[in-house]
């Protein structure tokens, strides 16, 4: 504390103590300011680090792969495809739009891994859009080729999934038709908001391997042939655990997607003296065990419109569902028999009995199972013409 | 003490409900579904029943207060050394919560966005909820408010789209509980989920109207909650089956990876989900740092609370980066259940036990 002056008059005491008065006043501006200063300097710094990136890399140095294929050589060696869009800035002098690159390893990582060697850039598998497997890792067992992608999360879990036929070299050496970029042209292929028809029951990773975890729902997984320009599906592979177990038609998909109630859009029916297409489609299953043994009702509903009848010109709208009707009937039971001889229960009928039974006991049951499939169906319209016996 | 305004049943119902959101989307459902083969619904309904009981005993507790906070009141109860070995548990149990909760999260962001990441580096966002616990609690109210509307906006827009591609059946069994599910140990592990009231308790002033607007906000919170959880273990459960879901270590993070529709023009739901998460993060481990800087202040009285809070985040988050396995944090789920089921239960009725007591001495003399 300072000493008092005795001589200092009142006024200038007053003046001194206003004089300290305002420097304290500007001492408190100037540490207001720098409080702000400080705040502002630190919450920019905060900023930079908001991104959170670490060992990032631009994705011009990296290689986005469109496609993947794991072509099983044995069961503890696979050779890993992948097809790679070439986008223009990147693609001087390259006459595809795409380049296909392959890899052998222990596992799909392995393989990832090495095939760094053979490249320049970083390659990225975060952007897959289909993943194919031949016809030898579906007899081997899925499982171990899958668990990659949902334990690292390296392969997006909606990437579709179709197993081929005949090596991978063809589909992914081949360039597409439309020239789509790799991958998104697959993708393309099966969604129902662009080429995707229920007959071609588009299969996602995650379903598939939701479906290898689960005794009481077996998968069915799309089946490609590459032909001479482009590839064609020849039908629906069912699996009993990780396993191939057989093949459907692509008619009889057409009634799996019917009784699992995925059948969405419309769907053309051709038959012999005329062609109808499935405007709706409304099924109810009923299911309750019967002496130990399931029993399965799953009542079809369709309410079809009438496209094309050249081939008879005096069938009554009767004669063409009672004949739809009856085509149906012998699919399904040629569809359940298929698939109960082999154990697989591609339709989650299992998953009803949940309640009363353990998982693991489902597989002999479907074998044991009374299931039946009834139709029922309605002729909505006959076009814009009438239909006259 | 300054005193503290008045907060409403609102304020308490978003920062509970924040609670929900930070804490039952990754680490819980994966408990739940691997604690029983029976009905799901069943362990997370008793779960909440406890809770709203529990609350039930804290908001007894509360009324009495008179406008002070809780450790001071059970220290003029009880005497400052049988104050001391009651709250010691609490700041144990605070301390684990909030570093089990940061580095849970630090490793669920490096499992799924940011591998290469350093920990520590994630960790560090812990500085923004330090800074706000050291603001004081009514900061947190009105960051939980604002907060709330944010997140739980994104999160309710997840959860519709999370129905894409459910099938009921995949729940069942839906009726058939199984009991062996009470000697679990992912069923009490689970716990950690049902107790935010009892963090809100443990910091702030109360009286018999602050008590009414906490029972009431809380009650509401765990409604809205309770429907959060069961669509945070349901909704993955509904679209891989129970055998899946119960392989995965959170199993809604990958429901929302598996979600593809045309016209969603989100390309990576997962990473809104951590981003919604993460709001709902920041002010729950502000309100639990603060909650440990009120326990250490009634275990210290001399110490002023900030500095408290910004030592208190300096211990966490060096704990939650040593953490060298998360098999770590796992086995801490299940180990504090002891010290959990006492700040649930024991605690509040053996205060209401002591208060009894007294009031019932002071009435014979």
């Amino acid at each position: 504390m300072k000493p008092i002056n005795p001589t200092a008059s009142p006024a200038s005491e007053r003046r001194r103590e206003q004089a300290q008065g305002r420097k304290e006043q500007g001492r408190a501006k100037a540490l207001a300011r720098l409080r702000t200063a400080w705040s502002g300097t630190a919450a920019l710094l905060l900023l930079l680090a908001a991104g959170g990136c670490w060992d990032s890399k631009d994705v011009d140095n990296r290689f986005l792969v469109g496609a993947m294929g794991l072509d099983a050589k044995s069961p503890e060696r696979l050779e890993v495809w992948f097809r790679v869009p070439v986008t223009s800035p990147m693609g001087g002098g390259h006459k595809s739009s795409f380049f296909a690159v392959s890899q052998e390893g222990s596992t799909v990582m392995d393989a990832v891994n090495r095939v760094q060697y053979k490249l320049p850039k970083a390659i990225d598998v975060s952007s897959t859009r289909a993943l194919f497997l031949d016809e030898q890792s579906a007899q081997y067992g899925l499982l171990p080729y899958l668990e990659f992608a949902v334990r690292e999360r390296t392969v997006p879990l909606d990437a579709v999934v179709a197993v081929v036929e005949g090596g991978m070299k063809r589909i992914f050496e081949s360039p597409n038709p439309a020239g789509e970029l790799a991958g998104i042209y697959t993708k393309l292929y099966f969604e129902p908001y662009a080429g995707g028809i229920p007959r071609k029951n588009k299969t996602m990773l995650w379903e598939v391997y939701a479906k290898l975890h689960n005794p009481m729902h077996a998968n069915l997984i799309p089946v490609l042939r590459q032909e001479k320009k482009d590839f064609i599906q020849t039908g629906n592979a069912f699996f009993r655990s990780d396993h191939m177990a057989g093949r459907l038609t692509m008619d009889e998909s057409l009634l799996y997607e019917m009784m699992t109630k995925r059948l969405t859009d419309s769907e053309i029916v051709l038959m012999s003296r005329s062609d109808l297409n499935i405007v709706h489609n409304k099924t109810r299953v009923r299911s309750r065990l019967a002496g130990g043994k399931p029993r399965v009702e799953a009542e079809i509903s369709l309410s079809v419109s009438l496209l094309d009848k050249s081939h008879s010109k005096r069938r009554s709208e009767d004669e063409i569902k009672e004949e739809l009707a009856e085509q149906l009937d012998q699919l399904s039971k040629g569809l359940i028999a298929k698939t109960q001889k082999a154990g697989s229960d591609i339709f989650g009928f299992g998953n009803r009995f949940r309640d009363r039974i353990k998982p693991d006991q489902w597989p002999d049951l479907y074998r044991q199972g009374d299931i039946r499939c009834t139709f029922k169906i309605e002729m909505r319209n006959t076009g814009l013409e009438f239909l006259r016996a | 003490m300054t005193k503290q305004p008045k907060r409403s049943a609102y304020a308490y119902f978003c920062l509970f409900s924040l609670y929900f959101g930070a804490a039952g989307g990754f680490l819980y459902p994966s408990l739940v579904i691997n604690s029983t083969d029976g009905a799901l619904w069943l362990p997370i309904l008793l779960w909440a029943g406890a809770s709203a009981a529990s609350c039930l005993l804290y908001v007894r507790l509360l009324r009495g207060l008179k406008g002070q906070p809780l450790l001071p009141y059970a220290r003029g109860l009880l005497g400052p050394a049988a104050a001391w070995l009651l709250t010691f548990p609490l700041l144990l149990f605070a301390f684990g919560a909030v570093i089990v909760m940061l580095r849970s999260f630090s490793e669920l962001v490096t499992m799924t966005l940011l591998p290469t990441t350093p920990i520590s580096f994630l960790d560090g966002m812990i500085v923004p909820a330090a800074l706000l616990a050291a603001a004081g609690l009514p900061p947190i109210f009105r960051a939980a408010r604002l907060l709330f509307l944010l997140a739980f906006t994104i999160l309710l827009f997840l959860l519709l789209v999370g129905f894409i591609n459910t099938h009921l059946y995949y729940g069942g069994p839906w009726l058939r509980p199984e009991p062996a599910f009470l000697l679990s140990g992912d069923f009490y592990g689970g716990s950690f989920l049902w107790m935010g009231f009892a963090f809100v308790a443990l910091c702030g002033s109360y009286d018999a109207e602050e008590s009414r607007a906490y029972r009431k906000g809380y009650l509401l919170a765990l409604g809205v909650g309770t429907a959060l959880v069961l669509s945070f273990v349901y909704l993955p459960v509904l679209t891989f089956g129970r055998e899946l879901s119960s392989n995965l270590t959170f199993p809604f993070v990958t429901k929302m990876d598996s979600v593809y529709q045309y016209w969603i023009v989100f390309e990576n739901l997962t990473s809104i989900f951590l981003s919604a998460t993460m709001f709902c993060l920041l002010v729950v481990m502000a309100l639990k740092l603060r909650t440990i800087g009120s326990v250490a202040h009634g275990l210290w009285p001399k110490l002023p609370v900030s500095k408290l809070v910004l030592t208190a985040s300096a211990v966490v988050f060096a704990v939650a980066t040593w953490i060298p396995e998360w098999r770590i944090i796992e086995s801490w789920l299940f180990n504090s259940l002891v010290i959990r089921m006492y700040v649930m239960f024991a605690f509040p009725l053996l205060l209401l036990a002591a208060g009894k007591r007294k009031t019932a001495k002071e009435e014979s003399k």
